[in-house]
């Protein structure tokens, strides 16, 4: 007897997600009404296909990442979480109902960046916005309204934001910029980004003094799509290209950090992620790329959702695209949030002008043993090991610090934490090792602009929209929105990917929430 | 149109029921014994020793079959299709053709 047959497929793990049939059937649907649903990731064609079961839709199936190898590695990546306080105490509504009254009480991560929406309006009207911006929406937020939800972030934080992320809309727009940055250095805020389409920085040049006042604690998170006018009339709804350039350059000249975000879709601009890359190796103070691949929550249509661009599929072309500079295993899941929603990786420039992954320079064994990922490793090697354990713990803590969504080259304690690595680790960058381990005067602005020339952070950060959301990534979210609760009118926050994703809490966005009309507000 | 996303279920194939096509295949030859008697006799006995042979030859020294040794089977097949030969010969000489009970 033969019994059954093999399925043919091999589960990669059992998942909860959501039916985006019935979503876009009624998109704005009451949260108590949005059904979780078993599903599986399952490896098929060495492919990730998400899978879930729907009562009315049947099997629903999707495609979730492109390279079952990459997603695998990435999975070895983990660390531990922190703990977060919940908006409100014993909150245990399922996701996404929970949302509606900010961070539950299951979320199992703290706000790593918390994302102020100062501002609907816009600029621009691109056609890929999520935030669905244009110059037609004109709610501003009060300032006093977004101090408040600042505020109320810092109590539930320990008194101390890692990250704030200015976004909108177009923040730059925002009519009480400089009196919100003030207040900002005011409090427990270690950085400050500013997400912008540089069209402002490009022309304004008192906007360009304000970023440059701030310039140690405020970094430029600037949309950059890549080279070709496809891309950007693509993404962007026009050819911006001079602006970019414009903005880039006037950024880099005031010693201001910047980060080029690009946004990549398949067939569109996934050929031209090593362009990217390469201008950010060499333009000085362009210290990061963040590479997104489109997600389709916002105005984005026609993603086709069983052909897209990924995560992994983004790692993957790294390697051909940079002729070799930069491969998928130079960078490693960040740690804080759940290993399939980021990557990360450092490149240095040494002495001799090659530039370097941190994970080469190290190895990934070392690193895995310096994060504790591998206490296995670790018990195997103990009678070997050469590493006394306080600098162990020194510079474990120094790795998960630069591995975190918080870190950025504007930090503050880079340099000590470049210190610890560059003397522990001898990964045999003199100039460097010699500048952070100094203590003369002067030094701090030296090393500034080394790491300004000589170190560049890659991430890649794939949001979910309905045809990738699985559960357990907004449950490990460090990415928060800030919120306000229809009923109570409180300040909270929830996971960037679910109130992109349902109308109800994209509504709740504070922008949205309690913003006045342009002309009102000014 | 409909949605691509929306996918059937991978079954496991309706199982096949057991083909006891060997059993048919036994009773079509005793239905050629039958018919032909030591015709089909010499014929199966030489198609065997024509294989038999290519296989020792190819270096089969021990069969599957009972009497093991491939000389042994050679042996036994060349009785069987002496005996088919023999019967065809009677049945000649007697004036009865291939098929035994068919009489001129
Ligand atoms: S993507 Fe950014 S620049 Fe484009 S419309 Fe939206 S907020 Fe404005
Ligand atoms: S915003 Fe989305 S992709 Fe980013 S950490 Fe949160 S759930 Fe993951």
């Amino acid at each position: 007897m033969s019994g059954m047959p093999l399925r043919g497929d091999r589960i990669h793990r059992y998942v909860n997600a959501f039916c985006p049939v019935c979503h876009e059937e009624r998109p704005d649907r009451p949260l108590a009404e949005v059904q979780r649903l078993s599903g599986w990731l399952v490896e098929r064609d060495d492919r990730i296909w998400l899978e879930r079961g729907c009562r009315v839709h049947g099997l629903v199936r999707t495609m979730y990442d492109e390279s079952p190898e990459i997603l695998t590695y990435l999975e070895q990546w983990t660390a531990p979480t922190k703990r977060h306080e919940p908006d409100l105490r014993g909150n245990f509504k399922p996701v996404p109902a929970a949302y509606a009254d900010g961070l539950p009480e299951m979320q199992t991560q703290h706000t790593c960046i918390l994302l102020e929406d100062l501002l609907d309006h816009c600029n621009l009207k691109c056609p890929t916005c999520f935030a669905e911006s244009s110059p037609a929406r004109a709610s501003v937020a009060p300032l006093e309204q977004v101090l408040a939800s600042i505020d109320t972030r810092l109590s539930r934080e320990n008194s101390r934001i890692d990250v704030l992320m200015l976004s909108g809309g177009e923040p730059t727009l925002y009519p009480w910029l400089t009196e919100l940055l003030r207040a900002v250095a005011n409090r427990p805020i270690v950085r400050v980004l500013i997400n912008t389409n540089g069209l402002r920085v490009a022309q304004d040049d008192d906007l360009l003094d304000l970023l440059t006042e701030h310039r140690e604690r405020v970094e430029v998170y600037l949309q950059y799509d890549g080279e070709s006018a496809e891309a950007s009339a693509y993404h962007r709804g026009a050819d911006i290209r001079r602006f970019k350039d414009k903005a880039i350059e006037r950024l880099s000249s005031r010693g201001i950090f910047t980060t080029l975000t690009m946004t990549a879709a398949l067939g569109v601009n996934d050929d031209e992620i090593g362009k990217v890359v390469k201008r950010a190796l060499d333009t000085p103070y362009v210290g990061g790329v963040t590479i997104q691949p489109v997600f389709g929550s916002g105005r984005t249509g026609a993603i086709d959702p069983l052909e897209r661009l990924t995560h992994t599929g983004v790692l993957a072309r790294l390697e051909e695209q940079t002729a070799g500079e930069v491969t998928w295993r130079d960078l490693t899941a960040l740690p804080c949030s759940h290993p399939h929603c980021c990557s990360v990786g450092y490149l240095l420039r040494d002495d001799s002008g090659t530039w370097q992954s941190l994970t080469n320079l190290i190895g990934h064994d070392r690193l895995k043993q310096w994060l504790d990922l591998e206490p296995d490793l670790l018990a195997n090697r103990i009678a070997d090991d050469t590493i006394p354990e306080a600098m162990k713990q020194v510079v474990k803590n120094s790795l998960l610090d630069l591995l975190s969504e918080q870190s950025s080259l504007s930090h503050p304690s880079m340099a000590s934490i470049w210190r610890d690595i560059c003397t522990n680790c001898d990964i045999g960058i003199g100039t460097l090792t010699t500048l952070a381990t100094g203590a003369l005067p002067g030094q701090r602005r030296r090393l500034r602009a080394l790491l300004g020339e000589r170190i560049l952070r890659v991430t890649v950060k794939p949001f979910m929209d309905m045809n990738t959301m699985i559960e357990e990534r907004l449950t490990q979210c460090c990415v928060h929105v800030a919120t306000v609760n229809s009923a109570t009118s409180d300040h909270q926050c929830a996971p960037f990917c679910a109130v992109q994703a349902w109308a109800p809490l994209s509504a709740s966005r504070l922008s949205t929430a309690v913003g006045l009309p342009l002309i009102e507000a000014t | 149109m409909s949605d691509p996303r929306l996918v059937e279920p991978d079954r496991a194939p309706a199982p096949t029921p057991y083909d006891p096509l060997r059993l048919c295949i036994f009773a079509t030859i005793a239905l050629l014994g039958w018919l032909l008697g030591p015709a089909a006799l010499a014929f199966f006995a030489v198609l065997g020793i024509v294989g038999y042979t290519r296989a020792r030859r190819a270096g089969l020294l021990r069969s599957r079959c009972l009497l093991g040794d491939t000389r042994n089977v050679l042996a036994y097949l060349g009785v069987l299709a002496g005996l088919g030969v023999a019967g065809l010969v009677w049945a000649v000489a007697s004036d009865s053709l291939w098929v035994p009970w068919v009489r001129w």
